[in-house]
């Protein structure tokens, strides 16, 4: 139990108990608002337990969050500790998500964090569907309807963005605003006219080592190993030599060689501070959310800014309409519900597709080779056929070619839901 | 307090070159020599220090000396991760309070406590315990004035070697300059928050872009104003060239005097940094009090008096923003007013890249943050 008294929260409970200049045109202050942000419903989910994790969750449970959950696939690194700062190096080795949510556990009483070691993309969909707002250092995830937090550092620079199905882009609209960190220098450059000590380096990684084997046969480059290191170096000065480049030291061979990215803490403290901030106001709605990107650099001076990225309409992940409600019961036979889309949602000759229990499933589809195979679906019941409320439908017209899927939300209405 | 007579090394260690990769990286070996070889103070053990302090140990500075005889409050320890929560039912002060952790976050950089007050800090102290910088943290704005001349009126005549470090030897070498003592200020106001820097005359070096030979064949890129391109995109070469910067002192800063004739752009500042200055007005007619919640009345009232006496218009600074800067600030602004604070020291200390000049503001109402040269 604490050794301090509920005056510890006070920073937090006056956001929420209290009217004030800060609350949004909706907000209704609550004494209970503080202790429903701690309830069992509130559930946190943190991406990522590196230089942002570790400064969110720090954040997150100083804020009287109780609920997080942590994930992350990497284990402890010397390298980490230089801003990573729930490890120290007796941790050197073991999974960053466990050892970031002991600490946590241990230093901020009545916090509950649970951890997870491994990729994000090995866990079912219903595992994320139990949070209610997820926070991430990573730009992996792809948009979902609850309100998803993003922050990314590189060096001096960062970002905060806030990502909401339908209200704002998601993260594949304005994917070419993060630059790649996979170097991709064209192959000409590399072969036949190199200018800088990275073309050098590269070009020994991937043309030279495969061609010369220098560790054995096949043996690929492992990053971490100083004599694979010293070995690309050695080649890649002898062709800066050659070409009158610079010749690169240890530190920056290996630096591409890992696609190494420089990081430190301060940086990383203000993005994850902004991310959790926003966190803060999605979970208790005290305030409207930052609109909708906001970017930080303290490269020369300091300078922050905000801008509300738009939509991009051709976005192949979110560039549609909110999915329509159809109504129906459970009972009620797929021939039923398609012959809705033709009479009153203008399809000709339907075709539909659903996500049931995380696997896309056929239902039915209206073209001349399929219709035989599926026809005995369309008298099954959707009850029979696993679909249940809030199942998304996706549904294209064969009459009407190009066009893209339309999304349906199945609303049953004697109905269990997904 | 040990003098500076033994000398940091000049090579750092292979385990150090391990442990700052990545920072190193970003800022070089230089750069890193010399702040692992700064010495800082922190006058002030509240919150906020220890998020400055965090970022400052994990970057590796030479020694971090907290100042702090404020008793400890079981409070403190649930607010922060900085204080050892073993000792909250000791008699002990904030200082000494967040050593342990402190310690445990890089044990190579030395951390201590200094007992006193700031007012009895002195020229000879200052000089004899060879700090580099000092930093006034959540301070009545009589001791940022105190402290911010005292850090004028300290120079050290003798020779700064490569690794920063001053020996007070009387060399003849050629590289004989003055080093002087940094000043910062730092503080959070209930959502928003400050960062202040005194620099004096400041040489630094900052990477310049190399213009690529064939012109239009790289992303196009000015020679005269080319910083360095972000991280992540193509690399470019760059050379160091050094370039200096005049900071003006605390007290100049403190008698800014908002031109009336320039109202179009003083109301595109933020108001968080007039409610900066009421709160300095407010300790200064209170004793150093800090405003709380109940403050309001007399805040309005003296900001009335501040804006007529200025020729401002009152609505520059409404009672909305103004009870938003009253409550004790929340982690997440701390963490980047800390964030922000950290770097600058950083960039100070290791005269590597470009600090800010000289007043920053983080607006937590907008989150956003601005930097205006007062002063």
């Amino acid at each position: 139990s604490s050794p301090g008294t509920d005056n510890r929260w006070r920073h937090v409970r006056r956001l929420l108990e209290r009217a004030g200049p800060l609350g949004g045109p909706e907000f209704e202050p609550d004494p209970e608002l503080f202790s429903a942000i701690r309830s069992d419903l509130v559930q946190i989910l943190v991406v990522g337990a590196g230089g942002l994790g570790c400064e969110m969750l720090k954040d997150l449970a100083l804020s009287g969050f109780v609920n997080l959950h942590l994930i992350d696939m990497d284990t402890i690194d010397l390298s980490n500790l230089n801003r990573q700062f729930l490890f120290r190096p007796k941790d050197i080795g073991r999974p960053k998500a466990v050892v970031a949510a002991e600490f946590v556990e241990r230093r901020v009483s009545g916090c509950r964090v649970t951890p997870h070691f491994g990729k994000l993309e090995d866990k079912p969909l219903e595992f994320y569907k139990q949070f209610m707002c997820i926070v991430c250092g990573l730009d992996s995830v792809q948009a979902s309807v609850i309100p998803l937090i993003d922050g990314g550092t590189q060096g001096f620079q960062g970002h905060c963005r806030v990502v909401r199905a339908h209200a704002t882009p998601c993260l594949e609209c304005t994917a070419d605003l993060y630059s790649s960190t996979q170097q991709g220098f064209p192959l000409c450059t590399l072969a036949h006219t190199p200018r800088l000590p990275e073309h050098c380096i590269e070009f020994a990684r991937i043309m030279q080592w495969p061609q010369e084997w220098p560790f054995g046969e096949e043996v690929p480059v492992d990053g971490d190993d100083p004599h694979h290191v010293d070995w690309i170096r050695t080649e890649a000065c002898k062709r800066a030599r050659q070409f009158g480049i610079r010749e690169p030291d240890f530190r920056l061979t290996q630096g591409v060689v890992k696609h190494i990215i420089p990081a430190v803490a301060s940086t990383n403290a203000v993005i994850s501070a902004q991310c959790v901030t926003e966190v803060f106001k999605a979970i208790t709605g005290c305030y409207p959310l930052l609109n909708n990107f906001a970017n930080f650099s303290d490269i020369e001076g300091v300078a922050v800014n905000v801008v509300p990225l738009e939509r991009n309409p051709q976005c192949d992940v979110c560039g549609q309409p909110p999915p329509k409600p159809l109504t129906f019961n459970s009972r009620d036979s797929l021939q039923t519900v398609i012959n809705q889309l033709k009479s009153e949602h203008g399809m000709t000759r339907p075709s539909l597709t659903a996500c049931v229990e995380g696997r896309d499933v056929t239902l039915y589809m209206d073209l001349s080779f399929l219709r035989d195979q599926l026809a005995d679906n369309l008298d099954k019941s959707l009850a029979e056929l696993g679909l249940l409320s809030n199942t998304v439908l996706n549904v294209t017209d064969s009459a009407q070619s190009g066009m893209k899927p339309v999304t349906f939300v199945l609303n049953l209405e004697d109905g269990m839901e997904t | 307090m040990t003098s500076s007579a033994v000398e940091a090394p000049t090579d750092i260690t292979a385990q150090e070159a391990e442990l700052y990769d990545r920072q190193i990286r970003l800022w070089g070996l230089d750069a890193q020599k010399r702040l692992r070889a700064s010495r800082i103070l922190m006058v002030g053990a509240t919150p906020l220090t220890g998020e400055i302090a965090k970022n400052l140990v994990l970057a590796g500075i030479r020694s971090l000396t907290l100042m702090d005889d404020s008793p400890l409050s079981a409070d403190d320890i649930d607010s922060s991760f900085i204080y050892d929560p073993s000792l909250a039912t000791a008699a002990t002060t904030r200082a000494e309070a967040a050593l342990s952790a402190l310690h445990s976050l890089n044990p190579m950089v030395e951390v201590s406590a200094k007992s006193g007050q700031p007012e009895q800090l002195t020229a000879d102290v200052l000089a004899n315990e060879d700090y580099d910088a000092v930093l006034a943290i959540s301070q009545p704005v009589e001791v940022l004035q105190s402290l911010g001349r005292l850090c004028r009126s300290v120079t050290y005549d003798g020779e700064v070697n490569s690794n920063g470090a001053g020996n007070n030897s009387n060399s003849d070498s050629s590289a004989k300059q003055r080093r002087q003592v940094q000043f910062f200020a730092a503080d959070c106001f209930g959502c928003h928050g400050y960062v202040f820097l005194d620099l004096q005359r400041h040489e630094f070096a900052t990477e310049l872009a190399e213009v690529p030979p064939k012109a239009g064949q790289d992303s196009s890129v000015d020679p005269k104003t080319a910083a360095v391109p972000a991280a992540g995109s193509q690399p470019v070469e760059t050379h160091l060239i050094k370039r200096s910067a005049d900071y003006a002192d605390f007290e100049s800063v403190l008698r800014t005097r908002w031109d009336p004739a320039k109202l179009g752009s003083l109301r595109r500042l933020s108001p968080a940094l007039y409610l900066a200055f009421l709160l300095f007005e407010f300790q200064r007619a209170n004793n150093g009090a800090r405003a709380g919640p109940n403050d309001v009345d007399a805040l309005k009232t003296l900001w009335r008096a501040f804006a007529e006496s200025q020729q401002l218009p009152a609505n520059l600074l409404d009672e909305a923003v103004l009870s938003s800067g009253l409550q004790p600030p929340s982690c997440p602004v701390l963490a980047i007013v800390g964030g922000v604070a950290a770097q600058e020291v950083i960039k100070a200390v290791s005269h590597k890249d470009d600090p800010f000049n000289n007043f920053f503001v983080f607006d937590g109402i907008q989150s956003c943050g601005s930097v205006q040269t007062l002063g």
